[in-house]
């Protein structure tokens, strides 16, 4: 006797089935975490479209609480790894090590901290860049090799990664090149004085807060991956598409339709995984919407979380303190004008 | 309830018909106006005339038509051009998609339907995902109370506006164009033109018999005159003619509408030549009219005199013509017979009283040939050309240059009183008008009932000085042109 037929679910139930999740996740994590609704939303947006995340902030501000919880509320595994000048590649992805058992000696793998469904990178800049990338390479592989052998890390594989933009002597920027590899970087400000006083409620009184797992830990990767095909069937109309060209072409020096501010102030513009990025969001922004295409209003959201980190501001540009994200605003109000 | 697809195919050609018509609109009132420029040229050239007193000569204005029609053609061209640029840019599905989607909100549901389900790309329907039953279902209650017809009307007001800015744009061109063509008209012209409208008008009233003759002859005449071929004695010959018919129609005309009008003046029509060429000069009795009884007959009259004025100055030009044509015969006499003929002038019919007779020595206003030999040395225009002088501006630091500029008579300098045969300039009071007590109507003044002569009168002054005094009255070189 066979299975019985899986029950074919519609569209319009699968849509709400994403928002609902959405909107529990959200509000799981806003239990723990005060403000940053932005923030939580890019984050779990970013989840949703199998991306990374850079999220910049000066210490104190909960990047690793939030990323914690998120792990937390999706029902995955976490792993923090703290990056410090001193850490080694094999401290991140594992290395072989010499085991004895019933008298024979061989190697065997010894996983590294990477193997998580979410990692948290915490001051990733503190690290050399020889540690760095092989974090990077790990994110855009989803997968190791060490001695030979590959191991594959188990989809989702979410890195979220925390950059401290003061104290910067013994750091190690981010090379631009890894820096692309991330789908957004958010920047986490700090509290309203109201949001403050929330925090200070919440973290100094008796009660501690705690989220409830949206999924079975042990469904929970399944589902997340259902969450992300679906967000890949949302369709985007042709005029969307030439929109999110003429985007990148207008921040690109010397690309098709570039702004004056952008030859004058940058050196390189976004690359494709730009775009890619840009269409992703957008397609997740649309789902939250309860729709099933994406709009203008849906890219024009995401332009900022997804190419502020990949301009490449010239000497110009930082000297007269000319921030890319002024240039990404510059550039969409000259398209929606010329739109 | 249709598709979707198929209210975006049915809004398309509303689309297409609407950008068809927007286009025409935009070129409707600039072909409209060089057309009725084209085809009024003729009309417009003798307003000119009349109000400017420049016109467009024949050839020119024909040259002149041809273009405005040919302008025409390219205009209907552009516009069928555009209209099927506009017709099939507007008719695009994906565009009409884009417009309903931003007529009714859509939030571009409507342009990403139609970009999976284009008809004209068959690929596009494998561009479509599971998802695409929920966005069919939602476009479906998207277009359920659209209506394209109420949606997509025709909004003629900017168009026309638009419309009208290139045509007056086309119009400015065209104007500048014709006043480029435009050249003051020959007497012979101005004859033409009086007495086509001196018939026009006679035909317009209820004429009599010899009045319609006149008319005829009229615009025989004028169509002489026009005439290349025909000889210039011939065209005298007419034209003489002519003039004496209309003195003696005016003559009968003034006998019947006025019963106290005093038409006074003589004249005498004298021609001779001297030594054996054959010298003509010819004369109309002066005939001023005047009297307070011509009623409204005052304009007509005028019109009548200014008539005659330009008969007598075309008479003229045309026995230049004559006569150059006879000089060629008259140098071959010279040489045996020592005698010559000098062209007469005629006789200023607006002159009161009697005239002397042309006896060949009168003082006639010079062609600028002879005007330019009587200039001082070195001050020919020729010379003068290239020096502009200060253009009387002194403002710049350029100061006039002294020089032996021609200058004129103040008033008194040369005696008290001024001989009007060496005048080059004479201002005349004319008789004015005044409006009837209570009536309404234009009348003759009777305490001015006849032009003034002269009481400003500036003949040329003879001699010239080596360098004129600061205190002379320098002609200013900005008018030096205008001296004839």
């Amino acid at each position: 006797m066979g299975a019985a037929p899986k029950q074919e679910i519609s569209p319009v139930d699968r849509v709400a089935e994403f928002r609902r999740s959405f909107a529990r996740a959200e509000a799981e994590i806003a239990k723990v975490i005060v403000g940053h609704r932005e923030v939580i939303r890019k984050l779990l947006t970013a989840l949703m479209t199998g991306g990374h995340v850079l999220i910049e902030g000066v210490p104190g501000l909960g990047k690793t609480l939030l990323v914690k919880t998120a792990a937390e509320t999706l029902g995955l595994s976490f792993k923090r790894i703290q990056f410090t000048p001193d850490l080694m590649p094999s401290d991140i992805i594992g290395t072989q090590v010499l085991t004895e058992t019933d008298g024979r000696r061989e190697f065997s793998f010894k996983a590294g901290p990477i193997f998580a469904h979410v990692v948290l990178g915490d001051e990733i800049n503190r690290a050399t860049p020889k540690t760095q990338s092989a974090v990077l390479e790990a994110m855009e592989e989803r997968q190791v090799t060490v001695f030979g052998t590959t191991y594959a890390l188990e989809p989702p594989f979410f890195v979220l990664a925390t950059q401290n933009p003061i104290e910067l002597e013994g750091t190690y920027p981010l090379p631009e090149a890894q820096m692309d590899r991330f789908l957004f970087k958010v920047v986490m400000g700090a509290p309203k004085p109201e949001e403050l006083r929330e925090i200070l409620n919440r973290t100094t009184g008796a009660v501690s807060y705690h989220p409830q797992p949206i999924f079975e830990q042990r469904h929970a990767p399944a589902k997340i991956e259902e969450l992300k095909q679906l967000a890949r069937e949302v369709m985007v109309a042709e005029p969307l598409e030439r929109y999110i060209i003429s985007i990148i072409g207008a921040v690109t020096p010397g690309g098709p339709g570039t702004l004056p501010e952008v030859s004058q102030y940058l050196r390189f513009g976004p690359s494709p995984r730009g775009a890619q990025a840009l269409i992703l969001c957008a397609k997740v922004n649309a789902l939250l919407d309860g729709r099933a295409s994406v709009s203008y209003d849906d890219v024009n959201d995401a332009i900022l979380p997804s190419l502020r980190h990949r301009l490449l501001r010239n000497f110009q540009a930082e000297a007269e303190n000319v921030t890319a994200e002024a240039i990404l605003e510059q550039a969409l109000k000259r398209l929606k004008r010329s739109s | 309830m249709n598709s979707p697809i198929e209210i975006i195919l049915r809004t398309s050609k509303r689309l297409a018909r609407l950008a068809v018509i927007r286009t025409l609109l935009y070129s409707a009132l600039p072909l409209t106006v060089t057309l009725a420029i084209a085809f009024d040229l003729d009309l417009l050239n003798g307003l000119a005339l009349d109000h400017l007193g420049y016109r467009i000569d024949a050839v020119p204005a024909h040259l002149f038509q041809r273009s405005l029609l040919a302008l025409a053609l390219v205009q209907l061209f552009a516009a069928g051009l555009f209209a099927w640029r506009a017709s099939s840019h507007a008719g695009d599905f994906m565009r009409t998609a884009e417009q309903i989607d931003r007529y009714i909100g859509g939030r571009q549901e409507i342009v990403t339907l139609a970009t999976v389900s284009d008809p004209g790309r068959p690929k596009a329907a494998g561009m479509r995902s599971p998802l695409f039953p929920m966005l069919w279902g939602r476009v479906i209650s998207y277009l359920e109370a659209f209506n394209p017809r109420l949606a997509f009307t025709l909004e003629p007001r900017e168009p026309l506006v638009r419309s009208s800015i290139l045509a007056v744009v086309a119009v400015i061109i065209m104007s500048t164009a014709a006043f480029a063509l435009m050249s003051r008209p020959t007497p012979a012209q101005s004859v033409i033109r009086r007495l086509q409208l001196l018939a026009n008008k006679i035909e317009a009233s209820t004429p009599s018999l010899a009045q319609q003759q006149l008319a005829a002859a009229a615009r025989d005449v004028a169509k002489d005159l026009t005439n290349p071929k025909l000889p210039p004695q011939e065209k005298l010959a007419e034209l003489r003619a002519l003039a004496q018919e209309l003195e003696k129609s005016q003559k009968q005309h003034l006998g019947a509408s006025t019963g106290s009008g005093n038409s006074s003046g003589g004249g005498t029509s004298s021609g001779g030549g001297d030594g054996t060429g054959r010298g003509s000069g010819s004369g109309n009795s002066g005939n001023s009219q005047t009297g307070a009884g011509a009623g409204n007959g005052g304009k007509a009259n005028q019109q009548m005199v200014e008539l005659h004025n330009d008969i007598a100055k075309a008479q003229m030009k045309l026995e230049q013509q004559a006569n150059s044509g006879n000089n060629t015969t008259m140098a071959r006499n010279d040489s045996s017979k020592g005698a010559g003929a000098a062209a007469k002038p005629g006789i200023n019919p607006n002159q009161p009283g009697s005239q002397n007779s042309s006896n060949g020595r009168g003082q006639v206003p010079q062609p600028k040939t002879l005007a330019n030999s009587r200039m001082p040395a070195g001050q020919s225009p020729s010379a003068r050309k290239g020096d502009r002088g200060s253009m009387g501006d002194t403002h710049l630091g350029e100061f006039p240059k002294p020089g032996n500029y021609q200058r004129f008579y103040k008033l008194g300098e040369h005696g008290a009183v001024i001989s009007m045969r060496d005048a080059r300039y004479v201002t005349f009071q004319v008789p004015t008008e005044i409006d009837a007590e209570g009536t309404g109507a234009i009348v003759p003044d009777k305490n001015h009932p006849q032009a003034v002569t002269p009481y400003t009168n500036a003949p040329l002054k003879q001699e010239r000085l080596p360098v004129s005094p600061d205190e002379q009255q320098l002609v200013p070189p900005r008018y030096r042109e205008l001296i004839r």
